[in-house]
């Protein structure tokens, strides 16, 4: 098993916990080079144009500041990228940003498909709806494969026009890409582009009858992740919730300071969206990217 | 915990992204008290 983390460029994962006045570039460089040492393999960081967690205004940290803040040699870093709304090679200049990172084979992708409308139309994005975001995706995963191992690509595609593009510098390893996504499209460009498919956390049973489905025309080195939520505490009694067990949306706001310093030791899925499903470990995919990747 | 990634494990996974808050101090934690057991298992 290898651990990733999702870096709080947003300043934290929970709504309802206030984090104004903590230095976040402080706390991101610190991450990247402590998880290292604490074991971890992946740090995936979102690029996003608006701040998903804490309102459209709240201040996000950027790519930049995520990617350079690691000092160690083992942690990968995946960029969740959404490939697909982003002109081609612009999007990808951006996951060169350290180029010996990137010649290092410490740079993945993490391609998802027209994720959230709203940024889109703010930001004059294309907003692709069912089939037609893996056929973008599709093609965009396609021009870069080329871009990342041709001298130079000439591509004229239905979405997308290069002529003698030039993308340097070339990675040593190309990137792995992870993908999420539970239609048959879906499936079927996962299939034939990704190196990894990322799910919801939902129960282990749930997530092998998927792992089972996806099987068939993998190969064995394919990967598989889910997204969790972890709670780590003393005792099972500790990491209870205090909120109803219907909730879908997280405690009270007042409580959970409470909950956060309970000192508690199993994981949990507290922290959960409407559209996510609890489970009893590594619970609701927060904003997960397999969430991202619909 | 380590049980419960044992079966994510059984099941074909074999990679968790994961979330946690306050982040710093709960993946130093889960770092020291599921990762670096879970490894050395």
């Amino acid at each position: 098993m290898r651990f990733g983390y999702w870096m709080p460029i947003f300043g934290g994962w929970l709504r309802n916990v206030e984090t104004r006045g903590v230095d976040r570039l402080v706390v991101l460089k610190a991450l990247a080079v402590e998880s290292e040492a604490g074991g971890f393999d992946l740090s995936l960081i979102a690029e996003l144009n608006l701040n998903d967690i804490k309102g459209h205004r709240a201040r996000r940290s950027t790519l930049d500041a995520g990617a350079r803040g690691g000092g160690g040699d083992r942690a990968a870093r995946a960029h969740a990228r959404r490939a697909p709304q982003l002109p081609l090679p612009l999007a990808h200049r951006q996951g060169a940003v350290d180029a010996r990172q990137h010649r290092a084979g410490r740079i993945s992708l993490n391609v998802v498909s027209s994720w959230w409308k709203d940024e889109a139309s703010q930001y004059g994005a294309p907003f692709d709806v069912h089939d037609a975001r893996y056929e973008r995706t599709e093609e965009w995963l396609t021009v870069l494969h080329r871009l990342l191992t041709e001298d130079t690509v000439t591509h004229a595609g239905p979405l997308y026009d290069l002529q003698g593009c030039v993308l340097e510098p070339k990675p040593s390893v190309l990137p792995t890409v992870y993908m999420g996504g539970e239609s048959p499209k879906a499936k079927e460009v996962i299939g034939r582009h990704g190196g990894a498919y990322v799910m919801h956390g939902d129960a282990p049973d749930v997530i092998a009858a998927k792992i089972a489905d996806m099987d068939g025309p993998l190969g064995q080195d394919f990967s598989y992740g889910v997204s969790g939520y972890v709670v780590v505490r003393d005792t099972s009694r500790r990491r209870r919730p205090s909120w109803p067990a219907s909730s879908t949306c997280g405690p009270p706001p007042r409580r959970t300071r409470r909950t956060r310093t309970s000192s508690p030791a199993a994981s949990s899925s507290r922290r959960c969206r409407s559209r996510s499903t609890p489970s009893p470990t590594a619970g609701c995919a927060p904003g997960s990217s397999a969430r991202r990747s619909r | 915990v380590t049980a419960r990634i044992r079966e994510y494990e059984a099941a074909g996974v074999d990679l968790m992204l994961l979330q946690f808050s306050p982040q710093r101090e709960q993946m130093q934690r889960f770092g020291e008290q599921v990762i670096a057991p879970y490894a050395a298992a």
